[in-house]
This record gives structure tokens, sequence and C-alpha cells, in this order.
């Protein structure tokens, strides 16, 4: 069973009320791979990652690494997650907050053992973070916040990161350095990583491959080239691009026609 | 990287000060003792210890019999509101929760009130009928809130909702009841206000194990508390089922309250104001501010007690009074001084 993919989604769907949010999500992310979820405003993205998650009830299937989950609670050693926006606790210090994510290792009662300090000074160092641990989550900037989120998910020691929206909020050269950071630790770390974002053109550049949601279901996934398509991109985003091919993956320009 | 070191003396000094604390408001009163001898007579109590603490007779009866059990009793009344107050507003993630908010204080003003307006006589046996009836409302409140707020899918906000709403209906109930028997109006009012006053040590006996379950249970509890800081979906993610750590947090928390509030009446304001005195001054986590709380909040309602019996001598201020006329100065003061965001 070598090529089971970590992380394995069959006939997800997800019903607000009676309203279905999603219906019959399937795909695959493989063990060490990088996958982008594009789609257009309420496509269902967010909903789809909490429900892999298993913060929202859903039917259908969801394994990773081959176990079939219904909630959250049980496999916060394996999934760790990076909320769009998270809550951060007015008054809490970096080390405190990265700390949170060793609950799952240590139980709802257990103190901060030896080796959740090794593991949060160890984060703190991979992510360089060693200059602000005694300051307050609430007083870092857009960027250095990020990454305190990413640290509390890395202590988690998961081998399954989701990230919602990682960029948003944080201007370019942020946006990059997020991004990068990620890929090292999936290298370094050997993460798999589901991803939602925004941004096309870092959806094709960042990760292996890019699978668009719009309207609740799966409508193409693949390589960014094929993906992220001008025909795609005008019928499910409802926006005129132009697609200029680069070595490094397609960059998607806006080229609205009545611009001008 | 390890835990920062602070906290073991932040602990010491607590302990400290509800010391010195405690030893003030067995040697402060009506008459005066000298502190060595009242140390004396402390050590005398301890089983096998025998000093000469220098006390008449007399004396030493004040200390062992009238003020010992009192200052015990705050002790126990301030312990256990401020851990209350500590607990509701880790669980609601709301600064202004405490068990009040789930209608603990309105039940037990409707218990008490229903107690002393039916005038259903002194002593019936080993318990007086007011505090039980008020222990009665407040935990009865508590589950009708909770159960109220549960059937709307449990979150912090319509639980609070449902508080409200319990607490309000519950007020009015109380309010018609008094209105209906308007000669007992004193009564009710006075034990509204609160006291700590003991008829020897019945009162903190009974509250005891009260407070060390309440304070068990969040010690174990408090790493959890910080978890739900980051709210319920995050902290699921994170490996904490939040529901089931707020019902058993609210759970004993309410419980030591009512207790608290059924022998002492409704002392208001400890359970917001020691917590946050507590954050401000130690940072926001719960594996300091739960023991904090506890130390703290005791120390503050035995100087509350000692003020409250020595300004206007030989009469008692009511002590819920006190508390928020020294507590809240001081809250503002310390608001002001400190650099830290706590909320």
């Amino acid at each position: 069973m070598d090529n089971q993919p970590t992380l394995a989604v069959r006939s997800l769907a997800v019903r607000y009320g009676n309203r279905n949010v999603l219906a019959d999500v399937s795909f695959d992310v493989a063990d060490g791979e990088w996958v982008n979820v594009v789609g257009p405003n309420g496509a269902g993205k967010t909903t789809m990652l909490r429900a892999v998650l298993g913060t929202v009830p859903f039917s259908g299937d969801v394994a990773v690494g081959g176990a079939t989950r219904k909630q959250a609670l049980s496999w916060a050693t394996q999934v760790a997650y990076v909320p769009q926006t998270p809550t951060i606790p007015a008054g809490m210090s970096v080390v405190d907050y990265i700390m949170l994510g060793r609950t799952a290792h240590r139980g709802v009662f257990g103190r901060e053992r030896k080796v959740d300090w090794v593991v949060v000074a160890d984060v703190v160092e991979k992510l360089s973070l060693g200059a602000m641990v005694t300051r307050t989550v609430d007083s870092l900037s857009g960027g250095e916040r990020q990454r305190v989120v990413l640290a509390r998910a890395l202590a988690q020691q998961a081998t399954m990161l989701l990230l919602d929206e990682p960029t948003t909020a944080l201007d370019l050269g942020h946006q990059q350095q997020v991004l990068d950071v990620v890929q090292e630790l999936r290298v370094t770390e050997g993460l798999t990583i589901l991803a939602t974002l925004h941004d096309l053109t870092l959806a094709a550049r960042y990760g292996d491959r890019v699978v668009l949601l719009a309207e609740g279901t799966v409508h193409a996934t693949g390589p960014a080239e094929s993906v992220l398509t001008v025909d795609n991109i005008a019928h499910h985003f409802g926006a005129e691009v132009r697609i200029i091919d680069d070595e490094a993956g397609p960059i998607i320009v806006p080229a609205p026609t009545s611009g001008r | 990287m390890r835990e920062p070191s602070g906290s073991r003396w932040a602990v010491v000094v607590a302990i400290g000060v509800a010391v010195i604390a405690a030893l003030s408001g067995v040697a402060f009163g009506p008459v005066s003792l000298p502190i060595d001898g009242v140390v004396g007579e402390l050590l005398n109590m301890i089983p096998g210890v025998s000093v000469d603490s220098g006390l008449s007779g007399t004396s030493q009866a004040i200390v062992r019999e009238v003020r010992l059990p009192r200052v015990v009793l705050g002790l126990l009344v301030g312990g256990t509101l401020s851990l209350g107050g500590a607990a509701y507003q880790g669980v609601f993630r709301n600064p202004l929760a405490d068990p009040y908010l789930l209608g603990v204080a309105a039940g037990a003003g409707l218990g008490a009130t229903i107690a002393i307006t039916g005038n259903i006589g002194d002593g019936a046996g080993f318990f007086d009928p007011v505090p039980l009836a008020a222990f009665v409302g407040a935990v009865g409140a508590v589950i009708l809130a909770y159960g109220a707020g549960a059937a709307g899918g449990r979150s912090v906000a319509s639980l609070i909702l449902a508080g409200v709403a319990v607490a309000s209906f519950l007020t009015a109930m109380q309010t018609y009841v008094l209105q209906a028997n308007s000669d007992a109006f004193r009564e009710v009012y006075a034990w509204i206000l609160g006291r700590v006053a003991t008829s020897g040590w019945s009162e903190p006996l009974l509250l005891l194990p009260y407070f060390v379950l309440t304070g068990a249970v969040l010690m174990r509890y408090r790493r959890a508390l910080d978890v739900l800081a980051v709210g319920d979906e995050e902290a699921e993610a994170l490996g904490l089922d939040p529901r089931r750590v707020r019902l058993v947090v609210v759970t004993v928390a309410s419980l030591g309250a009512a207790a608290a509030v059924s022998v002492s009446g409704l002392i208001g304001f400890v359970g917001i104001i020691v917590p946050h005195t507590v954050r401000l001054l130690f940072g926001v986590s719960y594996r300091l501010v739960v023991p904090l709380s506890a130390i703290l909040g005791g120390a503050f309602m035995v100087l509350a007690d000692l003020a409250a019996r020595t300004v206007v001598e030989p009469a008692e201020l009511p002590i819920g009074v006190v508390t928020a006329f020294l507590g809240a100065p001081f809250f503002i003061l310390v608001l002001r001084t400190s650099r830290r965001e706590v909320w």
C-alpha cells in the first residue's frame, strides 16, 4: 500500500440547512504533494477545508493515511490547520501560543513535558521567531503573525498541513515569504499540503497541482497549465484574463476589455 | 526553551499576601489583638503544637471561634467567586462573564427571597433554609440557562443570551414575590448585599468541599482554558473538545459560586475584578490566572470584610458595598498603570 494517498476525499458533501454547499467532491493528495484549491468567492473552498479538517459535519469519506475519521479531535496529531483569520488571544505570548500546538500530544490535563519544549524550541528556530518569543502575538505585524500561526501548526507535528488563504492580508513580499517558508518546510519536514489560494498566479507558481472548485463541486484537477486556462477562468470566475507562459508556471493577469 | 520562571514566585508572593490579609483579619476588629499572640494561638491549633500565645481566655476564644472562622469563610468565598469568574471568562471568551451570567445570582436571589418571605422557620435541622433555597435556586438557574442555550447549538453567544433571559425571568419572579411580601423587604435586601458573618465553623465547613472541588477541577483544566482562547473551531483542530470542556468548567464553577452565594449573599464584582487584576499583573495564561485568582480572591475578600466591620464600628457595612467601593478604584488604578493588553 505504498502508493496510498495521504489524503483521499470521496463524494464529500456538506449541507447548511437545505443548501448544498459542497456536493460530490472527490480528489486525492499524494504523500508529500502540495495541492492548491482555487475557485471564485462562495465556491466552498473554506467549507471544503473545514470538512477535511472535521470541524463541519459532512457526508462522504475523508481518509488521512488510509484511516477514515469524522471529527477533528482525534486526528490533531495528523492534520494541522492554519485558518484564514486566526483568533488571536489578547496578551498571549508567542511561546504560549505555539505551545497550544502541543495540545493533542500532551492531552487535556497534561503539563508541558520536556519533549514539548524541545519541539517548540525547534519550531521557533526553523521559522526564525527567536527574537519575538516573549512578545505577545497581538503585537506582531501581519507577516510575523502568519509565521507564528504556522509555527503553532508545525508544533502539532502533523504530516498534513491545511492552509486557508495563507496570504490574505499580506503584501506581495510577505505573501512570497510565507509560501517560500511553506515550500521549505514541505521539503525538510516531509509535509503534505492542501491550501486554498485566492491569487491564481501564486496558486500556479507554488505547489504541484490545482483543484478548481466552483459552485460546490470540482470542475478541473491537474497541473496549473491545464486547469488555469482562459476559458476556465472566464467561465468560473467571470473574469477576462491573459495568461503569460513562464517556465515556472503560467502568470495570470487581469485583462478586462471594458477597462479602456 | 522552558517554562518562564516567574510563575512560581508569583504564587509565593500571592500566598504571602493572603497570609498577611488573614493575620490582619484575625488580629483587627472591635478588640485588637497583638499579632504575635494571634500567630501563637493559630500555631496552637495545629495538633501537637503548644506555645504560650500570651492571650487571655476570652481573646483565645475570639481568635478560635469568632475571627478565624470568619477569615476562613472570607478566603473560601473570595477564592470560589474569583475562580468562578476566571473560569467563566475563559469558557465564554468574554471579559464580563462570571457565574452570575447564567443566573447564579438571580436564582439564588429568588430562592432566598422565597425562603425568607415564606418564613420556613429557622434552622430546620442542620440546614438553615435560606442558604439551601439560594443554592437550589442558583443551580436550577444554571441548568435552565444551559439547557436553553444548548438547544441553540451550544455556541457561546446562544448560552450567554439564554443566561440573560433566564436571569431576567428569575429576577422578575423575585420582584413579584417580594412585592407581595413587602414586609420582608429589609431582610431580603440585607441578604442580597452579602456578608461573611459566621456562627462558628459551620459555614466555612459547608463551603470547603465546594472550594476544593472547584479549585481542583479548574487546576486540571487551566491549560484547556488557554486553548479555548483561540475559539471553538481552532481548539477542536488542536485536539480539544470545546463543548465538553465548557460543560465541565461551567458545572464546577457554577456549583462553587452557588455554594458561595448561598452562605454569603450576592457579593458582586469579585469574580470580575480579581481575575482581571491577576491578568494585568501576571499575564493572561490560565496556568497562573487560576491559582492566583483563588489565592488573591480570598485575600481580597478578607481585607474587604476587615474594612466592612471596622470602618463604621460597631456597625458593619454590607460586604458587597465594600468590595465595589474598594475594588473599583483599585482596579482602575491597575488598569491605568498596567501596560499589558489583556483582552
